[in-house]
């Protein structure tokens, strides 16, 4: 047994006990990589390229330049920041009204990072790869609060900068929508995915909307569209992180 | 390879038994004892090639030729295998969005995958997406909880599946995930969700009792664990009867090493996971002795697929 103790210490270093959907992989068990394989499996290599090669043709188109790395996080990351502010801007001229703010599911973001660099429309594809619609619901002030305080018990979600609000207790607090204070008894116009929209993950208060308005487009298309727009105006993709979503001890 | 790291470990578990103290596979040579080696592979979520250089977190890792290579190799090594996955090896990349899983099927196929469950991303482009694939898998489908009934997958989905490898008979059910609320409901139409853990139990009890299989295995997508009641590896593990593995998905966990509950029964089950995205393939060694047809946990391991290590 005493040969034991060691391993076991290792696996009690490397255990981790709550899932990272997204973290790096751990170091438990054996590594293999090229070298040790010593075997190449052809036909699955050949199988591969016949659909890669038709692929990077279409997703390895550059966009635009991403000037720093973003990541997916709780209460508040940049790449959540970067795809509501992007989004928000997206629709600043395709919509007549005039939208409050965009809210996003954190599980709706399909990577972990976005490195800086040539955002490719493959990259695009990876952080939002479902057949999710842009949706704008408009929803009563009081299930705003509910929706808010659901976030907070959440620990956060992604959010447009027209947004702030702060997490206290599990509760939302000092909200303000575009530098005014939260009010309870108005309407408000939120920019989201169907998704979100039908009160799926953890939005129930959206399920109270007094209405929907369908944009008949895919986020992902969205997206695509709008950062192609912007590389060709030269223009850098900046985000960060800058309090909007903030959790009080 | 000086700093390959090797943790495997040598401690036995015994199925429906105690936990052993280490035992080196020789000392079984003498008895008659069969290995079986269950692969298995979780989330894969249409990783088809590994993560680009410039991912943060993972890059280089994983990619469905050098998992096919290394299947290869363990092939050559072991006599007996069976090749298993939890679910969501759809959706992800690029590669689902434009084939709709076709690519991941074929690459499954040529792996030699014998059984799989399914995932609620499986049901991204609809039953219909599904169902439009399924001809390419050359492995079968289990789920003992959803009611396919009048949809396109009635008949095509079985609740069970048994295998045969040298002397052991293995039976593999399959449990899915409450699809309402994380499916959108066109996707999964007149599919129906029931009860895991009285499904599983009635489908283990069948495999073990009737059909006396040595090994019953659940493939499951109902998550490792949660801090909430709801259903997941961990009750269904704590709650059963006649399932001696679970091998589970969803939460994308790793486990550095497998986690072994008490069933109702005060016998061992145990729990496995190996992350997402083909990061890892899991593999775990049971000796089967024909003597007194027990079953032990020898050894596992979960394979880290790194290009760059």
């Amino acid at each position: 047994m005493k040969k034991l103790i060691p391993i076991l210490l290792l696996f009690a270093f490397t255990q981790c006990h709550t899932p990272k959907p997204y973290g790096k992989a751990e170091l438990g068990g054996i590594r293999i990589n090229k070298d040790s394989l010593k075997i190449s499996d052809e036909k699955t290599h050949v199988l591969i390229q016949i659909y890669k090669v038709k692929l990077d043709s279409l997703m390895g188109e550059v966009l635009c330049f991403n000037e720093q790395d973003l990541s997916k996080q709780l209460p508040e990351g940049s790449l959540g920041n970067m795809l509501c502010d992007e989004l928000m801007l997206y629709v600043k001229d395709k919509v007549e009204k005039k939208i409050d703010f965009c809210l996003y599911n954190h599980g709706g973001i399909r990577i972990g990072s976005l490195s800086k660099g040539n955002i490719t429309v493959g990259k695009i594809y990876e952080l939002a790869p479902f057949d999710n619609y842009l949706e704008v619901v408009e929803l009563d002030g009081k299930s705003c609060k509910k929706l808010f305080d659901l976030i907070a018990q959440n620990g956060g979600a992604p959010c447009s900068k027209e947004l702030r609000m702060k997490i206290q207790n599990n509760q939302a607090s000092d909200i303000f929508i575009n530098q005014q204070a939260f009010d309870e008894n108005r309407n408000y116009l939120i920019l989201t995915n169907d998704y979100v929209a039908a009160g799926g993950d953890k939005t129930e208060p959206m399920k109270n909307a007094i209405n929907r308005y369908k944009i008949n487009v895919f986020v992902r298309d969205a997206m695509i569209q709008h950062l192609r727009d912007k590389g060709k105006r030269k223009e850098a993709l900046k985000a960060m992180v800058d309090g909007r979503m903030e959790i009080i001890k | 390879m000086s700093s390959r790291k090797d943790f495997i470990k040598q401690s036995s578990i015994l199925l429906g038994g105690a936990v052993l103290a280490s035992t080196p596979f020789y000392s079984f040579a003498a008895t008659k004892s069969t290995k079986i080696s269950i692969l298995h592979t979780n989330d894969w979520h249409s990783r088809i090639e590994p993560f680009d250089k410039n991912d943060r977190n993972n890059a280089g890792m994983g990619g469905a030729e050098y998992r096919a290579a290394l299947i290869k190799k363990i092939r050559q090594e072991e006599e007996h295998i069976l090749l298993l996955d939890a679910g969501d090896i759809f959706q992800g990349t690029p590669y689902f969005n434009f084939y709709g899983g076709e690519l991941e099927y074929k690459l499954m196929t040529e792996m030699g995958y014998d059984c799989v469950t399914l995932g609620n991303h499986d049901f991204d482009n609809g039953i219909n997406g599904l169902v439009k694939q399924m001809p390419l898998a050359g492995f079968d489908f289990v789920n003992c909880n959803y009611s396919f009934d009048d949809t396109e997958l009635e008949g095509k989905i079985q609740p069970y599946k048994i295998y045969h490898k040298g002397p052991i008979r293995i039976g593999i059910l399959g449990v899915g995930i409450e699809l309402n609320g994380l499916v959108p409901e066109k996707l999964y139409g007149n599919i129906l969700y029931n009860n895991p853990i009285e499904n599983a139990n009635k489908t283990a009890a069948y495999l073990k009792e009737k059909k006396k299989c040595d090994l019953v295995i659940c493939l499951s997508h109902l998550g490792n664990k949660y801090s909430g009641d709801k259903v997941s590896d961990e009750t269904l593990a704590k709650q059963s009867k006649n399932i001696d593995l679970i091998l589970g998905g969803h939460t994308h966990t790793f486990l550095s090493e497998p986690i072994i509950y008490k069933n109702v029964d005060n016998k061992n089950v145990i729990v496995n996971q190996v992350g997402w995205a083909g990061l890892k393939l899991g593999k775990l060694d049971f000796i089967f002795n024909a003597v007194n047809n027990q079953l032990t946990l020898q050894k596992h391991q979960a394979i880290h697929i790194d290009l760059f290590a």
